[in-house]
């Protein structure tokens, strides 16, 4: 269960559908829609961990399926490069690039439960 | 365009040290077609800033605004009553603007957030070239509009030089011989004898050698009757 540190950017055209079709996937995360996932710019993300998020998820369309053609592929560059700005302010916010189409709950769960799998992972080789 | 890249974080925190009052300044010119200093730029570095803070579990508070320009005082004139505010002001404008700036407010700590690097133009979108040296002494009538100065490592002004290997640069493969592609070009324009013509010794007292340079448009000048004599 994602809690409201979590923020979610929903491509218009697929996630946010998702979203209203199975609404527990995200849980209490913060939703926030976009036209298309290539409208998510780099400084979204960087504002959305000033505010507090500890986690941000973009939810694009799978490849071959996006309306805009690129649409996740561009979103996966600026969230790259979010990812590298967010590690060198000293931030370890996630950054997690789900491709999902509306009616694909069962990808996004997969998406979510491997990063946040690998978020534990990575807090407990954490040194003290 | 005057081409810049962004500093690293760790340097701009560096000199802006435990200023708890910052101002990032970015210029609508050059440095925002770059993707260097625009409003865009300057709200990232802002919200690095603020990110870099909020995990050190400091407090600062960091304002963003564009300026037109940095090159003009006129416009710097928008920043007096931020000034007045901040403790210090990283400027994402290019050299040129961080140096007006200074002049204009010569009590306001004012520092560059970006490295200048160098006049260029739009090679194919996220990646710009250097085109011009800005030596003040200009061949490019002779050279079919390529810059001897800048594109060829050697600054050759009679090339090619012998490090030039199958249309390319022997400092860089991936590079291609300025000399060649001056050749090419004069050729491709029925130009190839004007080749023989050996160029004269430059006189680099017009570039960076001869000290600092200025231009003066006299009627403008006089009408104005203020500034560097």
């Amino acid at each position: 269960m994602l809690s409201k540190d979590t923020v979610a950017f929903l491509c218009a055209n697929g996630g946010q559908l998702l979203d209203a079709a199975y609404p527990e996937v995200l849980g209490d995360a913060v939703r926030v829609p976009i036209p298309c996932a290539s409208r998510l710019d780099v400084v979204h993300v960087l504002r959305a961990v000033e505010q507090g998020a500890r986690r941000v998820l973009v939810v694009a369309c799978p490849a071959g399926n996006c309306r805009s053609m690129v649409g996740p592929d561009e979103a996966e560059r600026r969230l790259h490069r979010a990812a590298a700005l967010l590690r060198e302010a000293g931030s370890h916010a996630q950054c997690i690039l789900a491709r999902a189409a509306a009616n694909a709950p069962e990808d996004l769960r997969s998406t979510l439960a491997a990063s946040l799998e690998d978020a534990a992972n990575q807090i407990e080789e954490a040194p003290a | 365009m005057i081409v810049a890249d962004r500093k690293p974080l760790d340097e701009i925190l560096e000199m802006v040290g435990d200023a708890n009052r910052i101002l990032v300044s970015a210029c609508n010119t050059c440095v925002t077609v770059c993707l260097a200093g625009g409003r865009r730029e300057a709200a990232i570095l802002a919200s690095q800033i603020r990110i870099h803070a909020q995990e050190a579990g400091r407090t600062v508070e960091v304002r963003e605004n564009c300026l037109e320009r940095h090159c003009d005082p006129e416009f710097l004139a928008e920043l007096a009553g931020e000034l007045e505010w901040a403790d210090v002001m990283v400027s994402t404008a290019c050299g040129v603007g961080v140096n007006l700036a200074s002049e204009v407010y010569p009590s306001a700590r004012i520092i560059p957030g970006l490295n200048t690097s160098f006049f260029g133009a739009t090679d194919a979108p996220g990646r710009w070239l250097e085109m011009c040296g800005g030596c003040g002494d200009c061949v490019l009538h002779r050279t079919g509009g390529i810059c001897p100065i800048v594109r060829c490592a050697k600054s050759i002004l009679n090339g090619p030089c012998g490090g030039s290997q199958d249309g390319k640069c022997e400092v860089d493969p991936d590079t291609p011989c300025a000399w060649q592609e001056i050749i090419d070009r004069l050729a491709l324009q029925g130009r190839s004898a004007e080749l023989e013509a050996v160029e004269p010794v430059k006189d680099w007292g017009t570039s960076h050698s001869g000290g600092r340079r200025r231009r003066i448009v006299d009627e403008v000048f006089q009408a104005e009757g203020e500034g560097e004599a």
